[in-house]
């Protein structure tokens, strides 16, 4: 295959195959490339070795046809000689014969393609015409291989030499389209999705026949597959050596020997068997092209749905943007540009004053905010700017010096308490002068017997009141008691009190 | 009118958290894992039908609920230029260079790519911005790139940019050697930007807003109700004066703002002025107030000045007539529409407003009311007496030595409140403004702290301050 014997050029050979396309980075490219359209004009009226002055007439002829073809002003023959130089054109001297000398010494050269120059032309020529709805993937072509296949066995085991020579050429040119047109329609595609972001049109008129296209190919290729594989499978069983052998025998190229036929055609059943068959170091060639082709359907699908989300409101999405940030710069003031911004894009968030009253049934709703009282707010926060929280806890400080002293003072004064209470118990409150302790002791008791009393049938009960030494009752009375403190007297009417030491526990 | 009740279907005992959840999608369109906090979105979820139903079906508005965000889209009847951190960063607002970034910035993210490095977004962003007359952005002028960096930490917030490598602050120094990668979730750049109409078919700023029902047709009387509903949700004080006269009508029906309460949680506040929705936690608001912030407290002590004012001349203080919400918004609206691009607009597919839109309706009808005027001088006045009660140092560093750009400050603070008004010359105390006038306590126990050096703390204040700390 041509591809791969370029692998094989050394970097000398691919400089002078480079420069037959030099003519297409000259001043005026445009005009070389007329004049070799009209060289190949003429080729294909079978005259290949041209004179400066046929060009010229197949220019004008073209000139006629085409608006587009360029006045030469002379310097035609410069630009022959120049494509001579780059190896598109052989120059030969005219080999008719001139009958006299002054003929012969104006004899003028004549030029004819190189078969690379034209391989060169033809190849510019393929880039010029090349057209993205070309692409395609041959979906029709599975059928034809298969029938080669089955006619190569049935060839090989008849032993007709130019019928496998025949069917081999054909399934060789096929295979090659087939690769050739799967490897352009993927860079066309890939091509197509990169492009869409600002056209999407095209892209979106064609889109139901690319994925018809691309859905039947994989269909058409996973029903063949198997088929193909089992085929191949077939011819070589009936001998490959054979096979190979028979068709370097039918091929007539004259250039190259027996051996270097046999290997190239052992190359091509190679290619041809990495297609359908699975190797152990891979998928075939016809799973990958299937799983690219999956691929790309699914990209497709996907760059489907995005632009038809995007193109929802008629207008591209990023346009209206532009749009609107357009608006908001030439906005006259900051405010107006905000709001402007807040209803396009619809945000905004909801806005409450705080405090509420806690009893706000109690005012009328038809009072004015004049008349009706404020709101509790907390003036703290007004005052310092401290929100009266708790905050966060402070720091624990082991201060075991201060907790020991307040411990044992915390310790005496209960010690006090008790001894006091002792002593109430033991002596009475009556006849006698309390002093600070017991009148402490006696005050708090007597505060825990009054909240502790009830009413019964309108009139108060007695109450009582108790620490772990001692019980005091209070008893309705009517003479009141008195008890003198260090203090002063203390007056109770309408109680006495009974003090008495606390029985069934324990003394500490 | 028979229809159901907000939040018919929630138990009572899950009131409280459904209510927490629609003040969360109320104060914060767009929710995701990450914002406003982590785990709101879930408790928002968990509700989200009935809020969605419930929205629909009081306010008109539609709830986007997928398990990555909650968007609430709402319908919008008035323009709003006082909502300054829809659009800010860092608490400071975007300037008009920083929106239109945004805008172009969102609008480049291609949608075949899902990550997007900063050097490839400039690259594509900075020819739509040298397009626009003006505008531009120069890589060597820090200002413009400062713009970018809080117009992607912006997008990098609402969760529509995560930043994989590298880092803004790297390249903000120095952009050839510095760069950062994000991925581009698009879900949330579509939700981000949700017009009502498209900005390109438009000939005013208008046709992004709710076009109200001519008054004949069937559903005038439903949509006034739901005008009413929003306005009560959405702003802080809804003023019978200040409203268009249907939306002032539905206001009064008593059972529309038990209905919103019931919706939101937030408690209803009648007055004979208007009615609002208290929010006792101050959570539901974008610009809490009482707040602990400098601004926010020097607005509550010149409102309490000001009540201090008006009570001492009485309401002999002329007034002047409260403008109306639709006179505000006629002005708003002129103002943006001067900046409309006509080159831009598809002339083809342009919605124009219809004629009754521009009518700020008939003045017959409607109840004149006069708010109090304080002129701009006393203000100064007022703000020069609290800082000699308080101490300069009391307002922190910023603004100890600015005390008139502070009152211009607070006083733009309290007009977004709908407290007071601009007007030229001075202000308009709006009623709502005199139920905060108990911060008087705070100047009182001041002054008279200053003259008595004994600690003796007044049982009133005392009461408030544990008034105060319990609420």
């Amino acid at each position: 295959m041509a591809e791969r014997r370029a692998l094989e050029l050394d970097p000398l050979a691919v400089g002078d195959r480079f420069l037959l396309f030099n003519f297409t980075r000259r001043d005026d490219h445009v005009v070389y490339l007329w004049v070799l359209r009209a060289v190949d004009r003429l080729r294909e009226v079978h005259q290949v070795q041209v004179d400066a002055e046929q060009v010229a007439g197949a220019l004008d002829e073209l000139s006629r046809e085409y608006a587009d073809v360029p006045e030469l002003d002379g310097g035609l023959r410069d630009r022959l000689d120049r494509l001579h130089d780059d190896g598109v054109l052989l120059r030969f001297d005219d080999p008719s014969r001139a009958g006299s000398l002054v003929r012969y010494r104006n004899r003028q050269s004549v030029y004819q393609f190189s078969e690379l120059g034209y391989w060169a032309y033809v190849s510019v020529e393929g880039v010029l015409a090349a057209r993205v709805q070309d692409a395609n993937l041959s979906r029709l072509v599975f059928s034809d291989i298969l029938e080669d296949l089955r006619g190569l066995t049935a060839a090989n085991r008849a032993g007709d030499g130019e019928q496998i020579y025949r069917r081999l050429t054909r399934l060789d040119s096929v295979l090659e389209d087939m690769g050739r047109r799967s490897a352009r329609f993927h860079v066309t595609l890939g091509e197509i999705m990169q492009t869409t972001e600002t056209s999407p049109e095209v892209f979106l008129q064609h889109k139901n026949a690319l994925l018809t296209h691309m859905t039947e190919f994989t269909a058409e290729l996973d029903r063949y597959l198997p088929r193909l594989s089992e085929a191949v499978q077939e011819v070589e069983a009936t001998g490959l050596a054979t096979l190979l052998d028979r068709a370097a025998r039918a091929d007539d190229r004259p250039f190259i020997d027996h051996e270097g036929r046999l290997e190239e055609w052992r190359r091509r059943w190679a290619v041809l068997r990495a297609w359908f068959t699975r190797d152990d170091d891979g998928p075939s060639r016809a799973d990958e092209l299937r799983s690219a082709t999956r691929v790309a359907v699914s990209a497709v699908i996907a760059l489907l749905r995005q632009i038809t989300e995007f193109q929802r409101g008629g207008v591209n999405h990023a346009s209206q943007l532009r749009h609107l940030a357009h608006w908001v710069w030439d906005a006259p003031d900051e405010d107006a540009a905000h709001a402007l911004m807040g209803a396009a894009f619809n945000l905004r968030s909801a806005r409450h004053l705080g405090v509420a009253h806690d009893d706000a049934e109690d005012i009328s709703p038809r009072a004015s905010w004049w008349d009706a009282p404020g709101v509790e707010v907390s003036v703290p926060l007004f005052r310092s700017g401290r929100q009266p929280t708790p905050g966060v806890p402070a720091p624990l400080r082991g201060n075991r010096g201060a907790q020991h002293e307040l411990r044992k003072r915390q310790a005496a004064a209960r010690a006090d308490e008790r001894r006091a209470a002792g002593d109430l118990a033991e002596d009475g409150i009556h006849g006698r002068v309390l002093d600070e302790t017991q009148t402490r002791v006696l005050l708090k008791l007597m505060t825990k017997a009054l909240e502790g009393r009830t009413v019964v049938a309108g009139r108060l009960t007695g109450g009582v009141g108790s620490d772990d030494a001692l019980l005091i009752r209070l008893v309705p009375a009517d003479v009141g008691s008195t008890v003198r403190t260090a203090h002063g007297t203390l007056h109770l009417p309408g109680l006495r009190v009974e003090v008495n030491p606390r029985t069934g526990r324990r003394k500490p | 009118m028979a229809r159901r009740k907000a939040a018919h279907g929630v138990a009572p005992g899950d009131l409280a958290d459904y209510q927490n959840a629609v003040r969360h999608v109320l104060t914060c369109d767009l929710i995701t894992a990450q914002r406003p906090r982590r785990g709101v979105l879930e408790q928002v979820l968990r509700w989200a039908d009935e809020i969605s139903a419930d929205l629909r079906e009081l306010l008109d508005y539609s709830l986007i609920a997928t398990t990555h965000q909650v968007r609430l889209v709402r319908r919008l009847d008035h323009l709003d230029g006082t909502q300054r951190s829809v659009f800010s960063y860092r608490r400071r607002r975007f300037d008009r260079r920083r929106l239109a970034y945004l805008c172009l910035v969102l609008g480049s993210f291609q949608r075949s790519r899902v990550e997007i490095s900063l050097g490839d977004l400039i690259r594509s962003f900075a020819p739509a911005a040298n397009a626009i007359a003006g505008l531009g952005f120069d890589p060597t002028v820090n200002t413009h790139k400062a713009a970018v960096v809080d117009v992607l930490n912006w997008l990098v917030d609402r969760g529509a940019l995560r930043l994989s490598d590298g880092s803004l602050e790297s390249w903000l120094r120095d952009s050839d050697r510095g760069d950062a990668l994000f991925d581009i979730e698009h879900d949330t750049c579509a939700l981000l930007f949700k017009p009502a109409r498209q900005p390109q078919h438009l000939t005013s700023a208008a046709g992004l807003l709710h076009e109200p029902p001519g008054p004949e047709s069937p559903s005038g009387r439903g949509d006034a109700a739901r005008r009413a509903r929003r306005l009560l949700v959405e702003r802080p004080a809804a003023y019978y004066a200040a409203a268009e006269p249907d939306v002032a009508e539905a206001l009064r029906a008593p059972e529309l703002a038990e209905d919103m309460a019931r919706l939101t949680g937030l408690v209803v506040e009648r007055r004979a002025e208007g009615v609002m929705l208290a929010d006792p936690a101050g959570a539901c608001t974008d610009r809490p107030f009482p707040g602990r912030d400098v601004v926010s407290r020097a607005a509550g002590l010149l409102l309490a000045k000001i009540a201090d004012l008006l009570e001492e001349h009485g309401q002999t203080t002329p007034g002047m007539p409260l403008p109306t919400l639709a006179e505000d918004h006629t002005g708003l609206l002129d103002r943006a529409d001067a900046g409309l691009p006509h080159e831009g607009v598809v002339t083809e597919l342009a919605w124009t407003a219809a004629e009754q839109d521009r009518d700020p309706g008939e003045p017959r009808e409607r109840e004149r009311a006069d708010a109090p005027f304080v002129a701009e001088s006393r203000l100064r006045v007022l703000i020069d007496e609290l800082y000699e009660e308080f101490g300069a140092a009391s307002f922190t560093t910023a603004w100890r030595n600015d005390p008139h750009g502070l009152l211009a400050e607070a006083l733009a603070f309290l007009a977004d409140l709908m407290l007071l008004r601009h007007v030229p010359g001075g202000v308009l105390v709006l009623p709502a403004a005199l139920r905060y006038r108990n911060i008087t306590a705070a100047l009182h126990a001041q002054s008279s702290r200053a003259q008595l050096s004994l600690d003796i703390t007044d049982p009133a204040t005392d009461a408030e301050e544990n008034d105060g700390a319990a609420s």
